[in-house]
């Protein structure tokens, strides 16, 4: 008896403050799946169907959930530019990286770094943007998407060099789908920064803090 | 027939500046006879949105729209969700406008800023709010809610976080739904700003005040 009362003392003298001030900066708490409203629960079949296989607890999908309608056609379009455009997953994947860069979110550059890698992407591609340094071994193709991405979002303007090799290389609709993709992973870097979503540390190059992320 | 000659001659001056108000040198409009069954049913999305109704939107020529078009099946999912975040989540017409605007500050974009500051106003949004974000200062003229949404987005654009004080304020006032909806609809307008940029997209300025170029859009 002595025993139990001492653990009971143990536990709410330490563990329950702590639990108490884990709950109170949490954002965007799970919901039990009993609770789950029918938009809720057509988002979270949506969420771990097909090619994502994604945890519906896992920021950004967790803010989502919050709004299952706008969730619903985030993750179709979502399918769509990464899965459906016909794009290599080496460029989708760059393309992910530079809006990663842009918005400087380490969720986003943790999770996509290594899928751009494995899609053959030269590691040093993301090393060098990570940097804030324009890549030096970019492959003809890769060169094209950098200099979209990084005119839109550092000029807000793109050159009649860059849209006119854009445009030879991946026609009207390659640019439409790579210019969405980034700006995609826009509402994904505003979900993750409104949840304050924390990144496990990986070995990937980490995303410097830079003034200007992208070198004129 | 010298009247016809007189209103073709008059179409020959006018063209050429409609052409240059519109430039199509990127992204040239599709006719519909040459439009794929996906670019026709997108083309149907657009023209069956509520923004139909509310005049100036809906228009499968106009920059985005004729950027969405080369790739109908994003455009689709685009226009749906634009649908749901600017006519579907329960939130007042000023507050949706004012999240469109401060969205347009941050892309300096004037053609979401000539489309959105008008329907702001319109929507209840004293005009001076709109005037102080376009020259750079903190609107002195917010009521409560409006704040909670500058606040919000301001520090997600500006600060890459967003502080205990505005969250706790923000989820009291909009529930995460909202705080979801809100951020979901300003970045929706950072797609918009994005294919206008591609596409060179113009519109001829009215006489809102004018977005100033600054170095920083949203004062600390």
């Amino acid at each position: 008896m002595k025993k139990f009362m001492t653990a009971a003392l143990l536990a709410a003298a330490f563990a329950i403050p702590g639990a108490l001030i884990a709950a109170e900066t949490q954002r965007f708490a799970p919901v039990d799946p009993k609770a789950y409203s029918p938009a809720q629960q057509e988002f979270a079949k949506l969420m771990t169907a097909g090619p994502r296989a994604g945890t519906i607890t896992n920021a950004p999908f967790k803010v989502y959930f919050a709004s299952p309608e706008f969730g619903l056609e985030a993750i179709k379009m979502s399918n769509y530019l990464r899965w459906g455009t016909g794009l290599d997953a080496r460029l989708s994947e760059l393309a992910i990286i530079i809006a990663a860069r842009h918005w400087t979110s380490d969720y986003i550059w943790h999770a996509h770094y290594p899928l751009a890698v494995k899609g053959g992407l030269d590691p040093s591609v993301g090393a060098d943007i990570a940097a804030g340094k324009r890549p030096s071994k970019m492959k003809e193709d890769e060169a094209i998407i950098y200099d979209l991405l990084t005119e839109i979002y550092r000029d807000h303007d793109i050159s009649d060099a860059t849209y006119a090799k854009a445009r030879a290389k991946y026609g009207e609709k390659g640019i439409t789908d790579i210019q969405a993709l980034a700006s995609y992973y826009g509402v994904t870097a505003m979900a993750l920064i409104t949840a304050r979503e924390k990144t496990a540390p990986g070995d990937e190059p980490k995303l410097q803090r830079l003034a200007q992320v992208f070198p004129k | 027939m010298r009247k016809t000659l007189a209103i073709a001659l008059l179409a020959a001056i006018a063209a050429p500046s409609l052409l240059s108000a519109a430039d199509n040198t990127r992204f040239p409009p599709i006719p519909p006879d040459r439009m794929t069954a996906k670019q026709k049913e997108f083309t149907k999305a657009l023209t069956d949105s509520p923004r139909s109704a509310n005049g100036g939107g809906g228009n499968i020529n106009n920059p985005p729209f004729k950027v969405y078009l080369r790739s109908p099946e994003f455009g689709t999912y685009a226009i749906k969700m634009s649908d749901y975040l600017r006519f579907d989540t329960g939130l007042d017409n000023r507050l949706t406008e004012l999240a469109i605007i401060i969205a347009a500050r941050n892309w300096d974009n004037d053609y979401i800023w000539t489309a959105h500051y008008g329907a702001a106003v319109k929507g209840g949004l004293d005009p001076s709010v709109g005037a102080d974000i376009a020259a750079g200062r903190r609107p002195s003229k917010m009521k409560e809610d409006e704040a909670i949404v500058y606040d919000l987005l301001t520090e997600i654009y500006r600060d890459r976080k967003v502080s205990d004080a505005t969250f706790a304020k923000a989820v009291g006032k909009y529930g995460e739904k909202g705080i979801m909806d809100i951020i979901g609809l300003a970045s929706y307008y950072g797609n918009t700003a994005m294919a206008l940029i591609v596409s060179n997209g113009t519109r001829p300025a009215g006489n809102e005040p004018k977005l100033q170029k600054l170095t920083q859009n949203f004062p600390k």
